[in-house]
Formats: C-alpha cells, structure tokens, sequence
C-alpha cells in the first residue's frame, strides 16, 4: 500500500531547540495512526508540520521533506495543503456563529454558493460526524451552546467540509468524559474508510480501541512505529514498553 | 507586615478618590458655568456681537469640529487598521516590526503643533490646498494615528489564536479568515477605537490653527473650505476678556458633552457589538 503522506529527516526547530529530531515515517491511507508520548515529545509539533500550520509560526524551522501523495509540500500552497490535510483541535474551537454558518464557512470560501448544495453538505458531514440526527433542529443555534463533545463533533464535521484527506486529531478527547469520548471514537472508526485519520492521544487505551497503526515518539525522536496490535502486545524498544505500562510518560 | 497592605489599600483608595473627584469637579465646574448659556439659539446660531461671539451662538464651530473630526478619522482609521493588520497577519521579520512599531511611537510622539505646521508648509502652501478641512484633517489624522493603530492591534491580537489556526486549517486564506473571522471579532473595539481617536481630534487646536480653523466662517459646504473649531472658538473668546466669558464657558460645555457623549457611546458600542458576535 502506497503512503499517503511520507516524511523525510524531518527536524523542526524552534531557535536553537529542536522539538522534532530527524523522524522517518510513512503514513498509509484509510488507516487509523494513533501517535503517542510523554508531553513535550513533539507529537503536535509533528501534526502542525503535517498540515503546514507551522510556516504561520516565525520561530519555527523546519528542515526535510514531507510529501502529500509523493509532492512535496513546500512547493504546495499552503492553502491547499491545509484543505487537504485537516487539523482538529485539542480544545473544540467552533466559531462563535450558528452551527448552520460554521458548517458552511469553508464551503463559501471555495465558492459553493447554492443554498440546497451547501444544506447537503450541512447535513452530510454532520451526519459522518454522528452529530445531525442530534442537531437537525437548530441548525441555527449557536455553536457555543453546543455540549463539549458535541463541540468537538462539530470541528471534526467542519473540518471535513473541507474534503481533506487526511484528517488530524490533536488529543480532541483530552476535555472529554468517557461518554463523549467514546461517541468520538466511534464516529473516527466510521471515517476511515474516506479519510485517513491521525490521532495524536495520551490515552493507551483508546489507541489500543481505534487504531490501525501506532508511533511512539519520546523527546521529538520516533522511538517506534509499526502496526497498532504488534506496538502494544511486544514493542520492540524497551522505551515503548515502559510509556505502555505507565513507567513513565 | 500587615499595616504594608492596609496602608497600600487606603493608599490606592484616596488616589483613586482623588483622581475621581478632580474629574468630577472639573466636569462639573465647566457644566455649571456653562449651563445657564446653554439655550437653542446658542446652540443653532452663528456668533455674533461687537466682539465676535459675545453673542450668538456656535453654530459654525459646532459642525466645524465635527468635518474636522470626521475627515481625520476617515483619514487616519485606514492606514492604522491595515497596518495593524500588518503587524499581526502578516509582517514575519521581527526586526522589520520593531522598526513599524519605532515609526508609530514617533508618530505618537511628535507634538501636535509641529504637525500643524507640516500640514501648513505642506498642504497649506506648497501643494496650493489653502486653509481648509482636508489640510487640518490631514494633520489631525497623523496624529490620531498612533492611537487607533495601537487600539486595532491590541484588538486583533485579543482574538483567540485557535479561532484564526482553526479557520488556517480548513484552507482559508489570510484575506478570507480576517474578513469573516477577526473583523467581526473586533468590529466594536475598531470603531470605538476610531471614535476616541475622534474625540481626541475634535478637543485638539494646535494642529489646526494654520491649516484650516478660522475665527469666523459660516457652515463649511465642502471639506476644501476652511471652518471654524470649537476648540479655537473657545481659545479667541477666552483671548478676547471677561466680556466673552460666558459664551466660553457654553463652548467648553458643548465641547465637553460631546466628547463624553462620544466616548460613551463608543464604550457602550464596543461592549454591545463584543456581546452579539458572542452570541452570533
């Protein structure tokens, strides 16, 4: 299976210190990547440069080559790169409109216009995100008095207004109860048939649940990177075994 | 170290006490003074008298002050709001942002009567403009600059960073994320910051003085004819002696209410604006 985004000595530096050291990795399509380390291993840093949100960051550097179906995408727009390659959020940040408006605020931007398009699309994504039948009624309620996992449902609907590809998830159950969690989990293991997700988590046991794929990074190195099932019943590394088992991390 | 904290407390109490009070009376004084001359006539009629303003009314200064404030503050919200947009959306080199910010602080330093004169060499003289409402205009918004662009940015970088990354990573553009996103966010902030800004132009005489406000002239009709200012109005009838006293004290009143009334209404505009894009 080809990958669908493949990095290359990727080093990210901020000033002198550098966050993400010379990580390797293939990422494959319509699979589930759980990414997973102790904080300040990188692991958002990974996703930012993912999806080019670092180029807004002036004292970031970043050295290497990451490639979205083969093309490298410093030489991509960085528009398109990141319609490409969504990015939801730890905290759930709808825009402060009507979930009706919020949905359709990228859709606008790439010229749909035609009200019954864009009520597809509304109700489309909403329904991937498991949020419609919840939401059908007031799509014009404010987006803010949406509950915590309904709010982050919403982002993850929005961002596939977007037809991304990839879709990144920067630990979105990290505010979450396990109800709303597992809503979230669920509605991921129904997306990756169209999308290929990556799932950055502190929680063992919910990438042990969802994911195809796991990485282990610890101190911006990728200390692992294999098959979910392989990385959690015999890792290799005896750094990988020690997060797993709560030695440290 | 107990009496550390309790002196701090009565401390910042009695000042605070003190600045409210001296605003307070000083508010009040003028209002008192200027109250009894305070009719229609005078606020609808032109100045009259053996010496100019004894009588009359302020008419013609009234709506001076306001072409004057208003062509500064169309002049000056432009470039401050783009290059606040600048300095936060956009610049990526720091030391190219020292150096905007360096030009704004010195803007904000010059002193206003040397802004007149600029204006008056300028505007006035060289390019032939004569004493009018765009030649003090110009030289008001130059110096409301520094302080609407200082408010606008203070305003952009107010909204939530994860708002504009979010909007970033749907692949919308810079353009389209400050446009639907950060505009709206800031809109009551911006406009309250402009009318202040406004505020500050219409009390300020110095740099009118040689480009545009006159002792007498009758309701501007275009901003290429010059007007009287309140606040020059104010200055020539206190100039003048006791016998125009009252009539200067009407001034200062009407003056002052405005500028409150702006501000208030500014405030209240910020607050009632933030609140609805909140709940939008």
């Amino acid at each position: 299976m080809e990958e669908i985004l493949m990095l290359k000595n990727v080093s990210v530096f901020y000033g002198e210190h550098p966050v993400l050291k010379d990580v390797n990795m293939g990422i494959r399509p319509g699979r589930i990547l759980a990414v997973m380390g102790p904080s300040g291993s990188g692991k958002t840093t990974l996703l930012r440069a993912l999806n080019g949100l670092l180029w807004e960051e002036p004292e970031a550097e970043m050295k290497g080559e990451i490639c979205l179906q083969g093309r490298d995408t410093r030489t991509m727009d960085r528009e398109e790169l990141r319609r490409r390659v969504g990015l939801v959020f730890q905290t759930p940040q709808p825009f402060p409109f009507s979930i009706y408006k919020n949905m359709t605020y990228a859709p606008r931007y790439y010229g749909i216009r035609k009200k019954e398009q864009l009520e597809e699309i509304v109700r489309e994504k909403l329904m991937m995100a498991g949020l419609y039948e919840e939401v059908k009624g007031e799509l014009s309620k404010s987006a803010l008095k949406l509950s915590g996992g309904q709010k982050q449902r919403l982002c993850i609907a929005r961002a596939l207004t977007a037809e991304p590809e990839v879709l990144l998830l920067d630990e979105p159950c990290s505010a979450l109860d396990v109800k709303a969690s597992a809503v979230i989990e669920e509605t991921l293991l129904g997306l990756k048939e169209r999308y290929t997700i990556v799932i950055v988590t502190h929680n063992i046991s919910q990438a042990r649940r969802i994911a195809d794929d796991a990485a282990f990074f610890s101190e911006g190195r990728l200390v692992e990177y294999g098959k979910a099932e392989t990385l959690f019943t015999a890792p290799e590394k005896e750094e990988t075994r020690s997060f797993l088992t709560g030695v440290c991390g | 170290m107990r009496w550390i904290g309790t002196f701090t407390k009565i401390w910042a109490y009695a000042g605070i006490s003190a600045v409210c009070a001296a605003v307070l009376f000083l508010f009040g004084y003028v209002f008192f003074q200027g109250a009894g001359i305070i009719s229609v006539e005078f606020l609808t009629e032109a100045p009259k008298g053996l010496v100019l303003g004894e009588e009359g009314g302020i008419w013609p200064a009234i709506t001076g002050s306001l072409c004057f404030t208003g062509t500064a503050m169309v002049l000056a919200s432009v470039p401050a709001a783009a290059s606040a947009l600048y300095l936060v959306f956009y610049c990526r080199s720091q030391r190219l942002y020292q150096a905007i910010r360096l030009v704004i602080q010195c803007i904000s330093g010059i002193p206003s009567i040397v802004l007149g004169l600029f204006a008056y060499s300028f505007l006035v003289r060289d390019l032939n403009l004569g004493r009018c409402i765009f030649s003090a205009g110009v030289a008001l918004a130059v110096m409301i600059l520094p302080f609407i662009e200082v408010r606008a940015e203070k305003a952009f970088r107010e909204v939530p960073a994860e708002l504009v990354r979010s909007s970033y990573s749907l692949g919308c553009s810079k353009l389209y994320t400050i446009t639907r996103i950060v505009l709206p966010a800031c809109r009551g902030e911006l406009v309250s910051g402009i009318i202040l800004g406004g505020c500050y132009a219409m009390g300020a005489t110095a740099p009118m003085i040689f480009t545009g406000a006159v002792a007498y002239a009758a309701v501007p009709d275009s901003i290429f004819s010059p007007a009287m200012a309140l606040p020059l109005h104010l200055y020539l009838l206190v100039a003048q002696g006791s016998t125009s006293m009252d009539t200067a004290y009407g001034t200062a009143f009407v003056m002052m209410a405005m500028i409150l009334l702006s501000s208030l209404l500014a405030t209240a505009y910020a607050r009632r604006s933030q609140n609805r894009w909140k709940r939008s």
